[in-house]
């Protein structure tokens, strides 16, 4: 049995140990804003904040982050009282299909707390590592833009 | 720009009015409320939701927003009281206008649906007007009220339920005046982006069912191949394996790859990880088949032979010029390789048989194909296949194809449980089905002291009977398309403007190469050839509302030149270069501006202008062009899918990247104010990126690249072939 602290919460699982984290977060908790894409860490979509920064969870072994803070997408803001940063993404249109969309957030909310005022280029290499096949980077960028002026 | 038109007309086209459901309900006080749905794409419930049954698919291209300012719009809406929901597969209640594909939903729907907006408006102001006893012409309907203009009363739309039912509609109808718009031509942010920032859309991917198993299958790697014998001993003792299928072949028909299953093997397990760790780790021997021994230069080779017999066909638009006025021939040949679709979202599907009926949850661009497909599959009639569309992560045309559907019905078939099948991404890049490997050839034939007659094509498919997308004022020579074998060493899908990919790539590079044989400036040229062009011989039906207009993209060229300030010659460091495209009657110019230092291509900078007709949602017809270019210059700069031994040499995002943030260029679309038709922006600003960045590369470098992928520019001209 492991036990994981995952968006303010408490929960145990009996998952082989070696699983993926992202597939603890939807098979087992369904917790299922975490997007399944490409399962080697190349594409972003199953970002989750752990320990406040952004980590792919497709190649993380659940077993070793029994002891961290993790966030997902579900713990960033709901529907009904978004964070700054969905706020953001609404307000300048950002997604289109929207898939890849829950990873870009985790990146962008991580590049935010850690550095508040990010350069261009600071955004740039904080978010290069998400993958949007929609081409929604420009609008992420201006999002994230957006976020820093208020 | 009001129209009228009567009631009585018994074709309604798609959504019809379900006269059925409010006839003889004569409207009992005590009767209890119920939700009125007076036709297939709206439904007033009792406490005044409007459920929007969307038949679009929406796979990112927003056509789901567009649709809903329309309804809101017409039926006098309150945006916020809106639920939309993709309708289900079905012919019957929108014939002809369910498929996601070709830039159409826009096109298709904006006259049914406001129709049956319009009717279901006039229905509730006729209700509240007899209410209050004042005319029908003395109320509107707004914020989903209906208003009375002499007395100042409102009601809600939910309040006129009862009333509403015992209406029919009137004999003609007046569609609201643009004027009275509230929300078509309005930036109004995608309806499901609150649900997608916060991780709560729901995908296929995310369907999750009572008793459902998971199940991943080993395709064989060859397309053709088949299995031989497979060892699943050490598989089947694995955690959480509850079973192991063999899944028969089904042929793709020649001309027809919408559907067909590989040969494979099916893991079916308890978990998504486990169904996939467990498939790793099956002993398969294939019999690869013919395909084995093949790779595309076995295909390019076939084109060159081939290319050599040459059968003009008619040109359908345009009249010929004779063969003796020819004094000089230039040609040139374009190749694009096979391209994956890799939409973010794998693909995926979860599908119930339950031996009497079928349920399938489903990100697809053809419910209504695919629910034809599964009832053939099954045995079962239409009536009992259900296919419930989901939104989806990503279709540019793969979703339209069913086999990842059919495949989930086989296994939930052999376990009479809910299978959600899940493509993992190296199935979706090793095993799918492709946009196919093609070959271009263009000539262009002058006569006596360089006058310019007129093109010739040849390629892998026949232009002059399906694809009249040629707007230039000088005649144009089709030939038929070049037979080959392509097609059965990988499956096609469509991909993202699917055959005006290959088109527009060769035109619009072969227009720039024309242009500097004739010294002349490449945008000019292309202005002088539109100036001058009568297209009224390609709108083969004069009664249509949507007629191409040589014209339109004229005048995309001329403001993508104004807003770039492009010059023939570099500025600052940077070419520009130029590109023109008309796609099912939208108009897109591109003027891309590069650099090259040291074989080093940077792409600044693109300036877009697209003619869509009305504009129903600025920010997110720009997305869709600001997302084309993206898709573009993947396609150019990046991606490219190569086979040996006909197997696809390609895996995942490592080895089939996509451009990411940091390579996208800056870019500014601007739209063209219009009052035409509205249409679809999904595809029309692709076809034209890649040339445009290549003639950019040529004014930069004198360097003429004419085969994708460009993976690096090379030093010397040698690479002009």
């Amino acid at each position: 049995m492991i036990s994981l602290h995952i968006n303010g919460k408490y929960y145990t699982i009996e998952d082989d140990p070696a699983t993926p984290l992202l597939w603890v977060l939807r098979d087992s908790l369904g917790l299922k804003g975490t997007k399944y894409g490409c399962g080697i860490g190349q594409c972003g979509a199953c970002s989750v904040m752990v320990d406040g920064v952004s980590i792919r969870s497709c190649t993380l072994p659940v077993e070793t982050v029994t002891d961290k803070t993790i966030v997902t997408i579900e713990g960033i803001g709901t529907e009904h009282k978004l964070h700054p940063v969905q706020e953001a993404w609404i307000a300048e249109d950002v997604p289109q299909c929207g898939y890849c969309q829950s990873g870009q957030i985790i990146s962008a909310v991580s590049l935010l707390d850690q550095n508040p005022n990010p350069s261009l280029q600071d955004i740039k290499k904080a978010m290069d590592g998400n993958l949007c096949r929609c081409g929604t980077y420009n609008r992420i960028e201006k999002a994230i833009l957006r976020v820093k002026s208020i | 720009m009001e129209r009228r038109f009567f009631l009585k007309s018994t074709s309604f086209g798609a959504g019809g009015l379900l006269i059925s459901s409010f006839i003889g309900f004569m409207g009992c006080e005590t009767e209890p409320v119920e939700p009125w749905e007076p036709n297939f794409f709206l439904r007033i419930m009792p406490d005044g939701t409007v459920e929007f049954s969307c038949p679009q698919s929406e796979i990112g291209q927003g056509t789901s927003t567009g649709l809903t300012q329309i309804l809101a719009d017409e039926l006098g809406a309150d945006w916020d009281k809106i639920k939309i929901q993709l309708a289900d597969g079905s012919y019957e209640k929108f014939p002809g206008t369910q498929g996601t594909g070709g830039s159409n939903g826009i096109r298709k729907l904006w006259e049914p649906l406001r129709k049956a907006a319009a009717m279901a408006r006039e229905m509730l102001i006729l209700a509240a007007s007899k209410k209050w006893d004042v005319l029908p012409v003395d109320c509107y309907a707004k914020d989903g009220f209906v208003h009375s203009t002499k007395t100042q009363l409102k009601i809600a739309f939910e309040e006129l339920l009862s009333l509403v039912k015992d209406e029919y509609p009137s004999e003609d109808i007046a569609y609201k005046k643009e004027s009275d718009y509230q929300y078509i031509g309005k930036s109004i942010s995608g309806h499901k982006n609150k649900k997608i920032v916060t991780g709560s859309l729901e995908y296929s991917m995310d369907v999750t069912l009572p008793n459902m198993v998971y199940a991943r299958i080993v395709r064989c790697p060859v397309f053709g191949g088949v299995v031989k014998h497979f060892n699943a001993d050490a598989v089947e003792k694995m955690p959480g394996v509850i079973k192991i299928v063999q899944i028969e072949p089904i042929p793709v028909f020649e001309n027809d790859f919408v559907g067909g299953v590989r040969s494979g093997i099916a893991v079916l397990a308890d978990s998504s990880w486990r169904a996939i760790k467990a498939s790793e780790l099956l002993e398969i021997t294939w019999d690869y088949g013919a395909n084995a021994s093949l790779d595309e230069n076995a295909i390019f080779k076939e084109f060159e032979k081939n290319e050599k017999a040459v059968n003009p066909i008619d040109g359908g638009a345009f009249s010929d010029f004779p063969n003796a006025l020819i004094e000089e021939t230039i040609s040139a040949r374009y190749t694009i390789p096979y391209q994956a679709n890799a939409c973010m979202e794998p693909l995926n599907s979860v599908a119930f048989h339950k031996g009497y009926e079928v349920e399938v949850w489903a990100g697809t661009q053809s419910p209504q194909m695919t629910r034809e497909r599964i009832a053939e599959l099954t045995g079962l009639p239409l009536a009992s296949v259900i296919i419930h569309n989901k939104f989806a992560g990503g279709g540019f045309g793969r979703r339209f194809f069913t086999d990842f559907v059919e495949e989930a019905i086989i296994l939930s078939g052999k376990v009479r449980r809910p299978v959600k099948l899940i493509w993992t991404r190296e199935d979706t890049i090793s095993a799918s089905k492709y946009h196919p490997y093609t070959v271009e050839y263009w000539s262009a034939h002058l006569g006596k002291n360089n006058t310019f007659l007129g093109f010739s094509n040849r390629g892998y498919f026949t232009r002059a009977s399906n694809y009249p997308s040629y707007l230039y004022g000088k005649p144009i020579r089709f030939h038929e398309s070049i037979q080959n074998s392509a097609k059965q060493l990988l499956p096609r899908a469509s991909w993202r403007s699917v055959m005006a990919y290959p088109w527009g790539f060769g035109m619009e590079s072969f227009m720039d190469e024309v242009a500097h044989k004739l010294g002349k400036d490449p945008l000019a040229f292309r202005l002088e050839l539109l100036g001058e062009a009568d297209v009224s011989s390609l709108n083969r039906n004069p009664e249509s509302p949507y007629q191409l207009d040589a014209r339109r993209l004229r005048k995309t060229l001329e403001t993508a030149s104004q807003k770039s300030g492009y010059t023939k010659t570099t500025k600052e460091g940077r070419a520009f270069g130029v590109s023109a495209i008309m796609y099912n009657y939208s108009y897109c110019a591109h003027i891309a501006e590069v650099s090259v230092n040291e074989g080093q291509l940077k792409v600044h900078k693109f300036t877009s202008v697209v003619d869509c007709g009305k504009v129903i949602n600025p920010s997110q017809v720009k997305s869709q062009i600001e997302g084309s270019i993206v898709w573009g210059l993947t396609a150019l700069l990046k991606g490219c899918i190569t086979l040996k031994e006909g197997r696809v040499q390609q895996s995942n995002f490592h080895d089939y990247p996509l451009l990411r943030y940091s390579e996208t260029p800056e870019i500014e679309v601007h739209l063209i104010a219009s009052d035409h038709m509205p249409t679809g922006v999904g595809e029309p600003g692709v076809p034209g990126v890649a040339p445009a960045v290549l003639n950019a590369i040529h004014n930069a470098t004198g360097i003429r690249l004419r085969d994708a992928p460009v993976l690096e520019i090379p030093s010397t001209l040698e690479a002009q072939g």
